[in-house]
């Protein structure tokens, strides 16, 4: 920087006020109609989306019945097995032809037997509660094969689970004629024909021996027209199924 | 920040609640500085328009997360430096001020008050000011230029450069000496 430059050099003031009048030019009109443009269909977007709820909205509502359906259909298996929460408690008061179907039910229904027992541990404290309300014989019988709840809901487990010598050391209870309809029955339940839409849940709880037991010692019990009735609806489901000799000269015509 | 009526933070919020007839009052109030900002950083008057444009885009797109913390020039412009030194670092380089003489002869408009001689001299020294201008370090004109098509005071440039204010004193300092220096050589 010479002197003679400094010296003709305008003030800051005057370089300034030389910008400032510089200060004229101005985007063209194309840039002014693009921006103003942009700028208004900005804010007229809300407008044409005010249904901006509808998106969440839905989307929690398929959540929700979603969430729902997958509680009804987890609940479905408990509310099949109900049955077996009446089962425990009945085999507190279970009769001795209870005992011999313990004898049978292992071998002619091995399949039934892990169900109820998944049933009697789902619901322990239910089975405890109904204990003394209900004695039906076709589920005493049941019970028995399924013995993992009757701990729980039994006050007397020896009640429940009568030791295996003494149902053995009864002749009238071995029922020899139907640890010989056992194995029948055990191929009946491998049999594909029996119409499963005809069981009713006690049904599909018990074996055709179990079940056969339960119709003989009605009838020794002198209850001649509730076995009859148990023993029709035996055959309306396990029609081929070979009876005990005590029940064969019901079906005589 | 106390938000007066019609003020251009006003204007910002009330354009970032849907009023369109806001923004294009905000528009008009700093569109031309603006361009002129980004014309004189640039030295290139169609890329000016494209990261004018840009820029104004940016503002629109931030309408929503708008604060009215500090001027809304201070934020607007704080956008546009920011364009600005991405497309330098992209560039890497530093372009002349103007394509050619005539075009900063054309943007240097005459003052038609005063009679030909000196509207010619006049008109003289806003193209050898403007030349001048484009011959400072890009950070020395950026200050110059907040402080004079922005007019942001050195705490609000300070705020926008993110410096000291004392560095942005510095910087206009040195802006002003060598634009005093390169028009004294040049007379």
């Amino acid at each position: 920087m010479n002197d003679n430059a400094n010296d003709n050099a305008p003030s800051e003031e005057t370089i300034s006020r030389l910008y400032r009048e510089t200060r004229r030019e101005e985007p063209p009109l194309k840039l002014d109609s693009a921006v103003l443009s942009t700028a208004r269909q900005a804010v007229a977007k809300p407008a044409r989306s005010r249904r901006w709820w509808l998106a969440p909205l839905a989307a929690t509502a398929t959540v929700l019945l979603t969430v729902t359906v997958a509680l009804k259909v987890g609940e479905e298996p408990a509310t099949t097995i109900v049955p077996a929460e009446r089962m425990a408690p009945a085999a507190v008061e279970a009769p001795q032809p209870a005992t011999q179907a313990n004898e049978i039910a292992p071998a002619a229904a091995p399949a039934a037997a892990p169900k109820r027992e998944r049933a009697a541990e789902a619901q322990p404290a239910a089975a405890g509660a109904a204990a003394k309300s209900i004695g039906d014989m076709r589920d005493e019988a049941a019970v028995v094969a399924a013995p993992a709840p009757a701990p729980v809901a039994a006050p007397a487990p020896e009640a429940i689970l009568p030791p295996r010598p003494r149902a053995l050391a009864s002749p009238e209870d071995s029922a020899p004629e139907l640890q010989r309809a056992a194995p029948a029955a055990k191929a009946k339940l491998a049999a594909p024909a029996v119409d499963q839409s005809t069981l009713g849940t006690a049904e599909m709880s018990k074996s055709p021996a179990v079940w056969l037991n339960e119709i003989v010692a009605l009838r020794k019990q002198g209850k001649e027209a509730q076995a009859r009735a148990e023993l029709q609806r035996f055959r309306a489901i396990y029609p081929d199924a070979p009876l005990p000799e005590e029940l064969k000269d019901w079906l005589q015509p | 920040m106390e938000i007066l009526p019609d003020s251009d933070e006003a204007l910002m919020l009330a354009y970032a609640a849907g009023d369109a007839a806001a923004f294009e009052r905000l528009y008009g109030r700093h569109k031309g500085a603006l361009f002129r900002f980004v014309l004189r950083s640039l030295n290139n008057r169609a890329l000016a328009e494209e990261l004018y444009q840009e820029i104004w885009l940016k503002v629109i797109h931030a309408r929503r997360s708008y604060r009215p913390a500090a001027r809304f020039a201070t934020w607007l412009y704080h956008l546009a430096s920011n364009r600005l030194i991405d497309h330098h670092r992209q560039q890497g380089k530093w372009q002349p001020l103007f394509d050619d003489d005539e075009e900063a002869a054309c943007i240097v408009a005459a003052d038609e008050s005063a009679g030909p001689e000196r509207q010619a001299a006049a008109g003289e020294l806003r193209v050898r000011l403007l030349d001048c201008l484009g011959q400072l370090p890009a950070v020395q004109r950026q200050v110059f230029l907040l402080k004079e098509e922005a007019e942001l005071t050195l705490e609000e440039i300070a705020i926008n450069e993110g410096c000291g204010r004392e560095t942005i004193k510095s910087r206009l300092r040195y802006a002003l000496e060598k634009l005093r220096h390169c028009m004294g050589g040049w007379r």
